[in-house]
């Protein structure tokens, strides 16, 4: 191990890897306001909506990431949509996650026990209020687990976006260790910074879930 | 006396399977009226007809004067539940939400109360049913019972016309049953006007003013429970009332 050879690039990694966390934290919040928009739509009575959502969930499961970043950055300018890669990419990872975060929320709202949603519509709620204030909160524990598990997936995905030289860790490593030869160093300090990074998602998971665990006894 | 249910000929059905047939029933202002009968009668669909948790397909359904259509919007169904409270047999709290705060949410977002008054009002409601310690608890604290209790409490919050009881005791430890029947029995002494699905015989026969007995989805025999009790007329309900009275 050549530690001081890492020391030396220490700083331009940590800096790619701001890149990358910027990166994921907007694709994070993006993918989950389309996934949050999309699960509306897909449980809504509208059978088009319905359908609409299917078939893009379908679409982007079914599909490798890599290919789906490239479609938006090399296929899109063909229709005159152009964009820097770095939007290319975070275009990319959000509808990516959003197409999995569909069905991880649709899953926890539909797991609301029924009752729950009578006891607010026979006090005369409206179908609004009893989603907002009853299904939604009842549904943020069980998807939390899913939801960060997900999210850690999206965090690891970014490193996808390297092939279109958007200039976050995954690329930076590469173009470091093509010069300098030393792949495991590299590569190395590389993984570790995203195991920290996941870390935190992991650690915010766990003290989300006990803080979210209101003496459930049901 | 004015009439705040009234059925006119409502029937329901599960695809084929009528599960109403032609009822015809009204609840006068202050009647606590006890429905009874063996299960999968209807019972449970009767009350939840009233508040439309399940659509009737034919017939007239009056509450409190205003005839329920039953394609009825949102909004319609709203105004109309807000004047009908109901306690379900597993309590069905919010568990995310303390005890006030199950209370407070009707009054808050359906009526609009402000905060404060909504509070005054929950708290007065919990002391009434012998809770006000236990306001900042969550719904998992509490027992069964007390549970209950709160169910009660959030319903009367809305100020109700009426009150429907969907077999509140039967999910209840034997031990905490007696605790929600007292509440039930003072919610009758001051006048409440009720509708109570119940096995408890003993309940129906002391606190209801009327008894409903209810088989196969039809309304078999109406009366006093004095009557009903001692001298059922029709051979189901005589033969119930031998079987429950051991």
């Amino acid at each position: 191990m050549d530690f001081p050879l890492i020391w030396n690039y220490l700083p331009y990694l940590l800096h790619a890897a701001l890149v990358t966390i910027g990166i994921s934290f907007v694709s994070l919040v993006m993918g989950s306001l389309i996934g949050l928009a999309f699960t509306f739509m897909r449980i809504s009575r509208s059978r088009p909506l319905q359908i609409f959502v299917w078939v893009y969930v379908w679409l982007i499961r079914g599909t490798p990431m890599l290919l789906q970043i490239f479609a938006i950055y090399y296929w899109l300018p063909t229709y005159g949509i152009m964009l820097p890669a770095i939007v290319a990419g975070v275009v990319a990872l959000s509808l990516n996650s959003a197409g999995y975060y569909v069905d991880i929320f649709r899953a926890a709202i539909t797991a609301v026990p029924t009752g729950q949603i009578e006891a607010g519509q026979a006090i005369g709620m409206r179908p609004w209020q009893v989603m907002f204030r009853i299904v939604i909160p009842l549904s943020v524990r069980p998807a939390l687990p899913p939801y960060i598990g997900q999210s850690i997936n999206l965090v690891k995905n970014s490193s996808l976006v390297s092939v279109i030289s958007v200039q976050e860790l995954m690329f930076t490593s590469q173009s470091i260790y093509s010069s300098t030869y030393r792949v495991a160093e590299i590569l190395g300090t590389a993984g570790l910074i995203y195991l920290a990074i996941n870390t935190v998602l992991q650690v915010l998971q766990t003290w989300m879930e006990k803080r979210l665990s209101y003496y459930t006894v049901r | 006396m004015t009439a705040i249910i009234e059925f006119d000929q409502v029937s329901k059905y599960y695809g084929d399977v009528p599960v109403l047939k032609n009822i015809n029933l009204r609840v006068d202002e202050g009647d606590v009226v006890g429905v009874i009968g063996p299960s999968g009668a209807g019972k449970s669909t009767l009350l939840r007809v009233v508040n439309q948790l399940e659509q009737h397909q034919s017939g007239t359904l009056r509450i409190a004067g205003e005839t329920v259509e039953a394609k009825a919007g949102s909004r319609e169904l709203a105004l109309l539940r807000a004047k009908v409270g109901m306690v379900f047999q597993n309590f069905n709290l919010w568990p995310h939400l303390s005890v006030l705060d199950n209370i407070m949410t009707g009054p808050r977002c359906v009526l609009g109360l402000p905060r404060q008054e909504a509070e005054t009002r929950a708290l007065a409601l919990l002391e009434r049913v012998g809770l006000k310690a236990f306001s900042d608890k969550y719904p998992g604290q509490l027992s069964g019972g007390q549970q209950q209790r709160v169910a009660i409490a959030r319903a009367l919050a809305m100020k109700p016309r009426v009150m429907l009881f969907d077999e509140a005791t039967s999910a209840l430890d034997p031990a905490l049953v007696g605790e929600v029947l007292e509440v039930m029995t003072q919610l009758a002494l001051e006048r409440m006007t009720m509708l109570v699905v119940t096995h408890e015989m003993r309940f129906a026969r002391q606190v209801a003013n009327r008894i409903v007995f209810m088989a196969g989805g039809e309304i078999l025999e109406e009366g006093p429970p004095v009557t009903f009790f001692s001298a059922p007329q029709h051979p189901i309900a005589r033969k119930f009332v031998s079987k429950v009275h051991g």
